[in-house]
């Protein structure tokens, strides 16, 4: 079913409360006898809602909701490797600043490491809902010019039992790509961790940490995705754009992920 | 008289950032805007007495401020969408997916003019006919220029709206 474009702009102005009572009468009759008008209007109603409520958003409480993280049994091994690993390859940080990266690798690795559809998956309906309650204050990058769709956000346990997000895209050449977001304590350098085939990147934002992780990425096009969720991270859309083109360019050049 | 536009710009201070915010996609450029704008009110010789044409002012100077701004970035602008039909197919999907973070990231991928519109009317809360007169429009311009930025959002959030996948792994393009 179609509406034309006078109807549709009817439609608009009905939910904007611009029609004159004869005309918005005669859309909401038409509401109560005609299924497709009826979505249009529910539709335009919501978009109107969100768009009107996105801008005043509280600042970033974090939500009571937690969820033990289940660790993959597979990953096992190589998460200890990680431990070991990054004590004597991390650069760029503060005194202990091997916690928080270690960490973020485990649950990248214990994904990554499986083959198919996880049992903790969750709904989308229910991480929007979680999103929303705690503000969205973080930025969840859109990467789709690097081959990258969005597989999953979920409300997890972080360091110190804090609330945080972990958001995670798939490749289609098997390349799996996490973004933790969580608290942080105070300013921190940028670092960057690279333990086998792992590549980690984090930085600060706002009080908030971003831990960007990817296995198996040719070097170049992980560097290309951190500035970009960088950029996002601070809500710099130019940049962000400008970048596009680089994720597009290294997506080209880079090999499948392996590892 | 200062406490007194202090409180009257106070009011609108939210609704100005955001409209900033649908402007530049740069909530640090936004504050900027936002701030500027509550300088030159401050200082201003004369404003507005009449609270709705103090609120098409202090909207007015954001806007040409922001479009300066743009000018002298230099950057690219935001190609115009493909517009789906109006099908149900625009708005059958799961209502859920009409959420902040599919709206902020739609928002996105309008071109400014869109953007304006949609902003002036649903965060800025100007009529029909107020934005028409902020945008030296006619009235029917804004209802056509309205509707189909909400069309291109729609379309936008349509064809990449989040959807959770099963985790698979294995080759692919």
């Amino acid at each position: 079913m179609t509406l034309d474009e006078k109807r549709w702009q009817q439609v608009n102005a009905y939910v904007d409360g611009e029609l004159d009572p004869a005309a918005a009468a005669d859309v909401a009759a038409g509401v109560a006898r005609d299924r497709t008008l009826a979505d249009a209007v529910a539709a335009v109603t919501r978009l109107k809602a969100v768009t009107t409520g996105m801008i005043e958003r509280p600042p970033l409480v974090l939500d009571p909701l937690r969820r033990p993280w289940r660790r993959a049994a597979l990953a096992a091994s190589v998460v200890m490797g990680i431990g070991l690993a990054a004590a004597l390859v991390l650069h760029g940080g503060p005194s202990d600043p091997a916690g928080s990266l270690t960490r973020a690798m485990e649950r990248h690795v214990g994904w990554a490491a499986l083959e198919s559809s996880e049992p903790g998956l969750e709904l989308l309906g229910v991480t929007l809902a979680g999103l929303a309650q705690l503000g969205f204050a973080a930025e969840i990058p859109d990467l789709s010019d690097a081959g990258l769709v969005l597989a999953q956000v979920s409300v997890v346990d972080t360091d110190k039992g804090a609330a945080g997000f972990q958001v995670r895209y798939l490749g289609t050449r098997g390349c799996r790509v996490s973004l933790l977001v969580e608290r942080a304590t105070g300013e921190e350098a940028a670092r960057r961790l690279d333990v086998g085939s792992v590549r980690a990147a984090s930085w600060v934002v706002r009080g908030l940490r971003y831990t960007l992780l990817a296995s198996g990425m040719y070097d170049q096009r992980f560097a290309a995705i951190t500035a970009t969720a960088e950029a996002a991270s601070r809500r710099d859309r130019p940049s962000v754009d400008q970048l596009r083109q680089a994720l597009r360019d290294q997506r080209e050049q880079s090999p499948p992920c392996l590892g | 008289m200062p406490i007194d536009l202090r409180t009257r710009l106070s009011h609108y201070l939210p609704r100005l950032y955001g409209y900033a915010v649908s402007l530049t996609r740069n909530e640090d450029a936004a504050r900027e805007l936002v701030q500027e704008t509550a300088l030159r009110a401050l200082n201003a010789r004369s404003i507005p007495e009449e609270e709705p044409a103090l609120r098409a002012w202090l909207f007015t100077i954001v806007r040409h401020a922001a479009i300066d701004a743009h000018r002298r970035s230099k950057l690219p602008a935001v190609p115009e969408p493909d517009l789906g039909e109006l099908t149900t197919l625009l708005w059958e999907f799961d209502e859920r997916y009409i959420a902040t973070v599919t709206v902020r990231e739609g928002l996105e991928k309008l071109p400014v003019e869109a953007r304006d519109v949609l902003a002036l009317v649903d965060i800025a809360g100007f009529s029909y006919a107020e934005t028409a007169e902020l945008l030296d429009i006619p009235v029917g311009t804004v209802m056509s220029r309205l509707s189909r930025a909400r069309q291109a959002l729609l379309t936008v959030i349509s064809r990449s709206a989040i959807r959770p996948l099963r985790l698979r792994r294995g080759s692919g393009s």
